[in-house]
């Protein structure tokens, strides 16, 4: 899996002051970062391969934190972001957590609960992006079963034991049997129960899983 | 020759006096140098038909007219003795003695005289032609008329006198006819009678016969006359007692005791007691008789021997139609009323006219110098109430008049100015005594309002304040003041006046005290509205502060020091530092109370300052700024906090206008550039709504808001700040189109 992709801290402020001092502290951090003196330049260089976390100042001039956080949802970017406000006004922040802003720090935040901050969101980044590779991965192996494994795994997730999954295909229950061990090695899981998350997470079979 | 005559009839006349009237030498002794023609005229002296000085006067008057240079003499003649031919032998002895020879004409004034005349006329004076006057028709066809004979001939107006009568007294009913005994000429009388009986008949009135009475009884029926009659008088000789009469004296007393109006038909009677009538005129047949003595002497030509008299007068006496209480209006046309009773202002009129010229010429030198009187005390009363009004008006108004003498330095002034001073009224200042009491700081003020007159503006004035000796206070006073010169050009003497304004002093400092405390107001109610923005504004540096203090914590921990990072670190702390203390000190002068004086400042550095504090705020409203600036330094005479003030409320209004503009083309602009060398022009531009020309008027008004939560103070205030810079402040808006609002301060040249 590609965990060893080093996670980067996005920042984004118009006062150039402000861009040095936290550069400064993720530099002593020991956290890679990147500085934009605007939303617009950083949505310009976004992608969706980026890994870490944004921290946004939410007012700055030509385009503010709240646009640029949908900009970057339109772009595809998942990064999560961390706002940074000099004052926390209610309404500002209720759109900023509905975007699914990762936090929402109003100036001046302590270097601690600002590396905080990012270190929880590079964990949730990083889970993020581990989820995001399991399912990869188990959606190329549901590439791998045969047409009847297929079946036969439809009927798993439905509940069917292997006697009336058998009589539902015509067959008997050793034949199931080997279908269903297939399915198990060629998905890599253990157990059922961890079929069955799987499954859902992809959102594969979802009209059978209703 | 002649005038041995003439010398001789006077003596004769002298002799015969009694018998033989005088002769009245009518001629003068000068007038005999010439052969002058001579004409007699026979005047006579009973009977008479011609009032004999009415005659003469009209036939002279007459000769005189026609050019012809005549010796006229007069002859009376006693009618009665005429039928005596040893009379008229006399006469004639005594005319041929007196003017035998000398007399060219003779004219005559009745028919008795022209009788006798023509018959001793071949032996008295052959060829001499005559001129008869004062013969009837009847008279005249008796006589047989030679052919050198000439004459006018009248009749009486008898008809015509009592149809008069008639008319001027209706309602008639008698006519009583008064006459003598005796008549001389019978058958004229007896003519004139029948006219008159006839007349009373055609008009059917009584007759009532008064003829032949004795004068007693002709009183007495006079006095009994039944009502409603008229008396006609024909004349009174002699009664029937044979006592003669002059008619005309007899008249008059029968006048008196008459009940009724008496009529004659000859003018003989007018004045003396007849109402007149329609009268045989004297002095018309006169100067008919001159005009053919005229011709006759003159030219020689031949006249008509007999001239019709020019009819009959109608002439009458205004006491006696007053008398009888009768109708002028009635009196025939053309009547002549004589003995009218004179007003006093006919009778006196030049004297009367004199006398009131002299009055009116008194009337209105009296009424001149009443007015002059009246006028001067006019004068008087309003110089001294305008005395008095200057006296109350100076008091009141509180103002100190004065004369400052320059030659010996002494000040003539009123007690109120010697009170502002704190002087007694009795003390006579003098320069150095003002000087005293004025105002170390104002001294120089007052010093050089002094020296600064000269002809060309030799008015000055001056406010400063004086302090009153112990501790009594300080009050403001203000003087004016105007130069008199001397004929050697110098200052002679100073007049003025001072007036104290210690309470217009106060009312000012309280105006704009109340005015600085408005300011204040309004300046923390903007801090308070844009108190977000500037935590925002504090925020920046104090967060950059944490962290960069922060990360050199951290630095310091680890074991290989970063000297170089750490001193960055400190530097960036150091650099926000000062970024956030001033900010604070921006805040401090905003909410300061006293915004102290106005200082030559950059205005780019005032801009940017101000700025600082509202960016934020901008931010948030997500208004962007474009700053036109020049790049040489602007310096400009500003009260930092004030400018500072101005700038903010226009660029929060000009945020406020934008709320509907399009995001994009939110920009507030501002501008400052030098227009000339004495103005720097500073204006803050947005492309909000735009105002309207009624709206443009109204905006720099108190209380005029187009927001809704506005006190609509900003731009009044900004008003009053930018003017007491010196400068001015309006707006140029296009509705729809944004607004500018431009604002002026007086640049400073740096040397």
């Amino acid at each position: 899996m590609n965990q060893d992709i080093r996670q980067i801290v996005y920042v984004v402020d118009d006062d150039e002051a402000i861009r040095r001092g936290i550069t400064r502290l993720l530099k002593a951090g020991g956290m890679d970062f990147e500085a934009f003196s605007s939303a617009k330049e950083f949505v310009m260089s976004c992608h969706a391969g980026m890994a870490g976390c944004l921290v946004l100042d939410l007012h700055m001039p030509e385009m503010s934190g709240l646009e640029a956080q949908q900009a970057l949802a339109k772009a595809g970017c998942s990064l999560p972001v961390i706002f940074l406000t000099g004052h926390g006004d209610i309404p500002s922040s209720v759109m900023a957590i509905k975007a699914g802003a990762e936090d929402f720090l109003t100036k001046p935040v302590r270097g601690a609960v600002l590396l905080e901050a990012i270190g929880r969101a590079f964990a949730r980044e990083l889970n993020e992006r581990q989820r995001r590779a399991e399912l990869a991965t188990f959606h190329r192996n549901l590439e791998t079963l045969t047409p009847r494994e297929h079946e036969v795994l439809r009927f798993i997730v439905k509940g069917f034991l292997n006697k009336q999954i058998a009589a539902e295909l015509g067959t008997v229950e050793k034949t199931i049997k080997v279908h269903r061990a297939r399915v198990m090695t060629k998905l890599a899981v253990g157990s059922l129960a961890e079929l069955v998350t799987l499954v859902e997470r992809s959102g594969a079979f979802r009209e059978d899983l209703a | 020759m002649k005038r041995t005559l003439r010398r001789a009839a006077g003596m004769l006349a002298a002799c015969v006096c009694g018998s033989f009237f005088p002769s009245d030498l009518d001629a003068q002794d000068s007038a005999v140098e010439q052969p002058k023609k001579a004409v007699l005229v026979l005047k006579e002296t009973e009977f008479v038909r011609m009032q004999p000085a009415a005659y003469m006067q009209a036939f002279r008057a007459t000769l005189a007219g026609k050019k012809q240079d005549c010796v006229v003499y007069s002859e009376s003649v006693r009618v009665r003795r005429l039928a005596d031919p040893e009379y008229v032998e006399q006469l004639a002895n005594t005319f041929k003695a007196k003017y035998a020879g000398g007399v060219d004409a003779i004219v005559t004034t009745g028919a008795a005289s022209l009788s006798a005349l023509l018959n001793i006329r071949d032996r008295l004076c052959p060829g001499v032609p005559v001129i008869f006057t004062g013969v009837t028709e009847a008279e005249m066809s008796a006589m047989k008329l030679p052919a050198d004979v000439y004459g006018v001939v009248n009749d009486y107006p008898v008809r015509e006198t009592l149809a008069a009568a008639l008319d001027l007294c209706p309602g008639t009913k008698n006519l009583a006819i008064v006459s003598g005994a005796k008549s001389d000429f019978p058958e004229m009388e007896t003519a004139h009678m029948e006219v008159a009986k006839g007349f009373a008949d055609e008009k059917g009135l009584n007759w009532i016969s008064l003829i032949g009475l004795t004068i007693e009884e002709t009183k007495k029926r006079l006095a009994t006359l039944p009502p409603d009659t008229i008396v006609g008088y024909y004349a009174i000789w002699e009664d029937a007692s044979g006592e003669p009469f002059d008619p005309r004296a007899i008249l008059t007393e029968l006048n008196r005791v008459t009940n009724s109006p008496i009529f004659s038909a000859t003018d003989m009677y007018l004045g003396v007691g007849v109402v007149g009538g329609c009268c045989q005129s004297s002095t018309k047949p006169a100067a008919q008789a001159a005009g053919i003595v005229a011709e006759v002497l003159g030219t020689g030509a031949k006249p008509p021997q007999v001239v019709r008299g020019k009819g009959c007068d109608p002439i009458f006496d205004w006491r006696e139609l007053e008398r009888w209480k009768l109708d002028e209006s009635l009196l025939p046309p053309g009547s002549e009323v004589r003995y009218r009773a004179q007003t006093l202002w006919q009778q006196h009129r030049k004297m009367m006219t004199a006398i009131i010229t002299v009055l009116v010429l008194q009337a209105a030198l009296i009424l001149g110098l009443l007015w002059q009187r009246r006028q001067r005390r006019l004068v008087e009363k309003s110089l001294k109430e305008s005395e008095e009004h200057m006296a109350i008006a100076t008091e009141s108004a509180d103002l100190g008049l004065w004369v400052w003498r320059i030659e010996d330095d002494r000040i003539w002034s009123t007690e109120l100015f010697n009170g502002f001073y704190g002087y007694p009224y009795e003390r006579i200042l003098t320069g150095s005594d003002l000087f005293a009491r004025i105002h170390p700081d104002d001294r120089e003020t007052f010093r050089a309002a002094c020296r600064d007159v000269s002809l060309a503006a030799p008015s000055s004035e001056a406010e400063y304040r004086v302090v009153m000796p112990g501790g009594g206070g300080e009050r403001w006073l203000s003087s004016k003041g105007r130069a008199n010169f001397g004929p050697d050009g110098r200052v002679s003497h100073l007049t003025g006046v001072t007036m104290n304004v210690t309470l217009r002093r106060r009312m000012e400092q309280d105006l704009q005290q109340h005015k600085d405390q408005l300011s204040h107001a309004m300046r923390v109610a903007t801090m308070g509205e844009l108190s977000a923005s500037l935590a925002h504004e504090l925020n920046q540096p104090l967060t950059s502060i944490l962290w960069n203090a922060e990360a050199a914590q951290r630095l310091l921990g680890q074991e290989a020091l970063d000297r170089d990072a750490v001193k960055e670190c400190i530097e960036d702390i150091l650099a926000e530092d000062k970024r956030a203390s001033d900010v604070i000190s921006s805040l401090k002068g905003l909410f300061k109370k006293d915004t102290g004086t106005p200082e030559p400042r950059d205005l780019k550095d005032l801009v940017t300052e101000t700025l600082g504090l509202i960016r934020a705020d901008l931010l948030t409203r997500r208004v962007s700024l474009a700053l036109e600036l020049p790049n040489a330094p602007l310096t400009v005479l500003a009260d930092r906090v004030q400018i500072q003030q101005v700038l903010i409320n226009l660029c929060v209004n000009a945020a406020d206008a934008m709320v509907s503009t399009p995001e994009a083309e939110k920009v507030v602009t501002i501008r400052a550039e030098a227009t000339g060398p004495e103005w720097v022009e500073v204006a803050v531009h947005d492309r909000g709504c735009g105002l309207d020309a009624e709206e443009i008027k109204k905006v720099f008004e108190p209380f005029h808001t187009s927001k809704a939560s506005g006190l609509g103070m900003g731009l009044s205030i900004c008003r009053t700040i930018v003017q007491a810079h010196g400068g001015v402040i309006w707006i140029e808006s296009t509705k729809g189109k944004g607004a500018t609002v431009r604002f002026t301060l007086s640049q400073v040249k740096r040397s």
